[in-house]
């Protein structure tokens, strides 16, 4: 007993340490870059960062900021808000006041009639309105579509589960390109849909280039993930409470209520909160498969910057980020109040294929409407891979192999991007995974404003990925000059660095709502019959939280193998091009060589994925 | 990680010297020693430093856009990189940053070094958007092209700056790209017009790259200010959006939309028949659209980076881009056309490459000081929400 003291100062002080190092991480890779860059918005021109300390009454503008809020394009009828506070917005005054004209038509002439009244003319969305918008139909469609999909990975046992669950993190590697030309070739007017629809003597669907498609691309991207969260949680559901409960007389139906689903909500809007934010932020998607119409925020930000406009970018930037940071705070408040407790006794799974029962049925037609938006575009894009004008053919994968052995050295070579994607892929792991468990695992711990350092952890999702990357190419790819001396940072280990400080809000998210629901006396337990606060970690946490884990993993590796914005910029002039850099070269007149290195990244991610999941599962074993 | 010591090129505190700088490299030894991936890590020495030490053939580092140096089809890039080799004591380097020309104005902009000597593929706006970018002194400076062997074959409309820090070296123009059979199956004849698009026939049946992020879709609305004018463009686009028109997020995309059979008609070039042949695919489903028997000119030209400590190398190769046999040579594997007169093309290729009657396009004052604010305009029109 007196050696204890000692080691617990030696592991708070290892803590420490770690936690230095990944606030260090943070700062260089990411804090620091990113405020090089929004700090423009709140900067007069011709002053720099420092100003902002050195000479702030002279420096600091907020004109950027209330131009965009008070921007009819950017804010619709609620720029009044900021434009004119006490004025009523657009329509609804326009709206009133026609109502009142007829009602009470002597009352309008008033004077604080006249006064509050606005005419802006009629009540739109604004781009950031619009863009709230389809985000939020996009989150509520990848829960509609993902809950039941963790129900079946999580109720059922079936062969080849295990791989469907790990195929889940699939689609988030897929480069937006690639997702839109299966979109097309399942969805489109020559679609395989439309040819089954036909051959059916059914009526067609023409989606493309709608809100629709947008929403359901999102929910391509952002459906398994709420599944994967939530059917992890629902692993961990203590069965022995179903059991209680069920055994006072409760029903299949008020026992789900009662003790599954409040046990379910945290993971269900992690996901949510998730796809949100992702859905929030999209761009590429929304132009490929929507068109400018259909804009959002993230398009104006990309413009802005690609006409080296800084204060609008920066500006646009700052809003952004707020409303996201907003949304997940709210969601972390709500997350630390869920006082739900879980052990490692999760209901045996029903198996799936026996006699005919309600609940099987709906899982075929589950698995019926999953083959049709997930597995149809896949597949679509593979038979796209290998057809020509002339039928089958092998001349694209033909291409690959000659790009293999013939490029230049300025050139792209298929396989140097399959192995750097890995190497960065599991570099990121073995920087991300510990990351995130650290920050989960302090996240915990109760303190003051706890819940503001857990929306900074999340920050990385929360930042545009424009912005991050305007970020890194000034601050680190050009350098810091000190001393006289210029410091620049890129190359392959700044690129692993930046997909681990991109992608370890993944493993906090699905490791933390699971910690923090721990039964706390199980730690407190075995601390009090000797172990350390890691061996209570190892030992009891551990173990508990593995599926979350997992789950984070398999995500983290998902964003890093998909990244690009960073990776592009970092690997500037060398050779650290990976997978959807590749595939973004050989986009050409013909779509073949580059669908044949997408069928390249989905089969190579695929099996990583699988890779990942059992090694997973032989330690949560060990 | 790749931490990197450089020493600015403007630093007068020469003092420092060597042994700092040899300090800072060997602090990036000590760093590779350490971790194994290291790997694209350059180290740019000063101009002071490498004057003493440089034997052998200089290094010429060009930047061009990916394409030109690796596309999957074909690309010039490694042919020039070798017969520049062959004829001058040089070594070619190709320099592709992912931001191209936005990656050099940001480089100027923070005041950092640009280190690269010559800038091919530089299109009339893109030399607006670098002057209109920089408060004062320029990213390129002129060449004196008198003494370039070519020089008098060079078509005089294809010249496109003022100053003559860009020079053209290759052209192709921008036109619709028809599947005729499916109009066909429609009924429905090519569109001949700028009104004909706006036609009931055409509803949902047109794609064009996002201007703001193609410079194939920007040329076409530069092509629809020509026609309809400052004050009228917006409306046109105005009757187009209620066309349906779809303006996608790259030529890429477009593109492969098009392909797909989502629309008959995408905004593209030219030479797409030259692809079309290529790959086999029947000419019909690549029908070249002239609109009112225009085409807009899409110019590709070279310049030299201000500052640049190769001056005359790069002016040597400049001179050799020119060159009829390597005009001939360019123009086949970039699939565009050359800009001087005496380059001879094989017969096929100049069949597949259509021209219009009357090729249009605005030069650098025309665009001065009004992309922006076309764009702007236009852009929010379209995503209005």
């Amino acid at each position: 007993m007196t050696r204890l003291p000692v080691r617990w100062r030696a592991e708070h002080a290892l803590q420490a340490v770690a936690g230095l190092v990944v606030a260090g991480l943070l700062v260089v890779m990411f804090y620091y870059p990113v405020a090089t860059v929004l700090a423009d918005a709140f900067l007069q021109q011709g002053y720099g960062p420092l100003a902002l300390v050195l000479d702030p009454l002279h420096a600091i503008t907020t004109e950027v900021i209330h131009g965009i809020l008070a921007s009819p394009f950017f804010f619709g009828a609620a720029h009044t808000l900021f434009e004119d506070p006490v004025v009523v917005p657009g329509d609804v005054a326009t709206y009133t006041w026609t109502v009142l004209q007829t009602a009470r038509p002597t009352l309008v002439d008033r004077l604080p009639f006249v006064v509050f009244v606005h005419d802006a003319g009629h009540v739109s969305f604004g781009l950031f309105g619009f863009t709230v918008y389809q985000a939020l139909l996009s989150t509520i469609l990848s829960v509609i579509i993902g809950l039941p999909g963790a129900w079946v990975l999580a109720r059922f046992e079936f062969p080849g589960r295990k791989t469907i669950r790990s195929l889940t993190a699939v689609p988030f590697v897929m480069p937006s390109i690639m997702v839109a030309v299966g979109f097309i070739a399942m969805f489109g007017q020559q679609g395989t849909l439309n040819d089954g629809l036909r051959a059916l003597h059914l009526p067609t669907i023409n989606i493309l280039y709608s809100l629709e498609i947008i929403v359901l691309a999102h929910a391509f991207y952002d459906a398994p993930l709420v599944a994967r969260v939530t059917a992890a949680a629902w692993e961990t559901v203590d069965s022995r409470m179903v059991e209680s409960a069920r055994s006072l007389g409760a029903s299949d139906r008020t026992a789900f209520k009662h003790v599954v689903l409040p046990q379910l909500t945290p993971a269900i809007l992690t996901g949510a909160l998730l796809t949100f934010v992702f859905s929030f932020l999209s761009f590429a998607i929304v132009l490929t498969l929507g068109g400018l119409e259909y804009a959002t925020v993230e398009v104006w930000m990309y413009q802005s910057v690609r006409e080296l406009k800084f204060q609008q970018a920066a500006g646009i930037g700052v809003l952004e980020t707020t409303l996201s940071l907003a949304v997940t705070y709210a969601y972390l408040r709500y997350e630390s109040k869920q006082t739900t407790t879980r052990a490692a006794h999760p209901p045996a799974r029903k198996r799936l294929f026996e006699r005919f029962s309600l609940d099987r049925l709906a899982v075929a037609g589950i698995a019926l409407f999953a083959i049709i938006l997930f597995v149809g575009p896949v597949v679509s894009m593979l038979l796209e891979s290998v057809t020509g004008p002339q039928g089958f053919t092998l001349r694209n994968y033909a291409f690959l192999l000659q790009r293999q052995t013939e490029a230049y050295s300025f050139q792209v070579k298929p396989l140097t991007a399959v192995t750097n994607s890995l190497l960065f892929g599991v570099g990121c792991l073995l920087l991300a995974v510990p990351m995130g468990l650290l920050i989960a695992v302090l996240s915990t711990r109760g303190f003051r404003g706890r819940k503001v350092i857990d929306a900074l952890a999340m920050a990385p999702f929360a930042v545009s990925g424009v912005v991050v990357g305007l970020g890194l190419l000034r601050g680190l790819v050009f350098g810091v000059t000190l001393f006289g001396y210029r410091f620049t940072v890129s190359g392959p280990v700044a690129i692993v660095a930046a997909h681990a400080v991109g992608s370890y809000p993944f493993v906090v998210r699905n490791v933390a709502p699971i910690l923090g629901s721990l039964d706390r006396q199980l730690v407190e337990a075995a601390r009090s019959l000797g172990a350390t606060r890691t061996r209570a970690l190892y030992d009891i946490e551990l173990p508990l939280v593995a599926s979350g884990i997992l789950a984070g993993t398999a995500f983290a590796f998902a964003l890093s193998v998909g990244e690009f914005d960073s990776t592009v910029i970092l690997a500037t002039g060398g050779q650290g091009y990976t997978m959807p850099v590749a595939i973004e070269r050989f986009i050409g007149r013909r779509l073949g060589p580059a669908t044949a290195m997408g069928c390249v990244l989905l089969v190579v991610t695929a099996v990583s994925f699988v890779v990942i999941d059992r090694v997973g599962e032989g330690f949560q074993r060990g | 990680m790749g931490v990197c010591m450089e020493r600015r090129r403007f630093l007068k505190s020469a003092g420092l010297g060597a042994s700092a700088l040899l300090a800072g490299c060997s602090a990036e030894d000590v760093s590779e020693t350490t971790t194994t991936t290291e790997g694209s890590t350059t180290t740019e020495t000063t101009q002071g430093t490498t004057t003493g030490t440089t034997e052998g053939p200089q290094t010429l580092l060009v930047t061009t856009y990916q394409s030109f140096v690796d596309a999957p089809s074909t690309s010039p890039g490694a042919w020039l990189k070798e017969t520049f080799e062959s004829e001058y004591d040089a070594t070619l380097e190709w320099f592709v940053p992912n931001n191209q020309l936005n990656y050099f104005l940001q480089r100027k902009q923070q005041g950092v070094t640009i280190d690269t000597d010559v800038y091919l593929g530089l299109t009339p706006e893109n030399l607006v958007h670098a002057d209109s970018t920089l408060s004062s002194g320029s990213l390129f400076e002129s060449v004196d092209t008198s003494g370039f062997e070519n020089i008098s074959h060079l078509k005089e409309n294809f010249r496109f700056d003022p100053q003559d820090r860009a020079i053209p070296f290759g052209a192709s123009f921008i036109s619709l790209v028809i599947n005729q059979d499916m109009l066909d199956e429609q009924g429905v004849p090519a569109p001949e017009t700028f009104e004909d698009l706006t036609k009931p026939e055409y509803k949902g049946s047109i794609i064009c790259p996002n201007p703001q992020n193609s410079e194939t879709g920007l040329e076409f609305l530069f092509w629809t200010i020509m026609q309809y004018g400052e004050d009228g463009y917006l409306d046109y686009w105005k009757r187009l959006q209620e066309n349906d028109i779809r303006i996608l997020k790259s030529w890429g995309s477009a593109y492969a939309a098009y392909s797909n059979g989502e629309a008959p008609i995408v905004v593209s070039y030219s030479t797409d028949q030259v692809f079309a042949d290529q790959y086999g695919e029947p000419l019909s489903k690549h029908q070249i659209g002239f609109l009112n028997n225009q085409g807009y000119q899409y110019i590709e030209g070279m310049a030299r980076f201000a500052g640049t400590d190769k001056p005359d190398l790069a002016a040597d190769f400049m001179d050799f881009m020119l060159r009829a046999d390597v005009q001939s040579e360019v123009a086949v594997r970039n699939v565009a056309n050359p800009v001087v007169d005496n380059a001879e093309l094989p017969a096929d290729f100049e069949e597949l490459t259509k021209e219009p009657e009357e090729p249009v396009g605005y030069g650098y004052e025309d665009l001065m000081g009004n992309v922006s604010g076309w764009l702007d305009a236009w852009g929010k029109q379209i995503a209005q929400q």
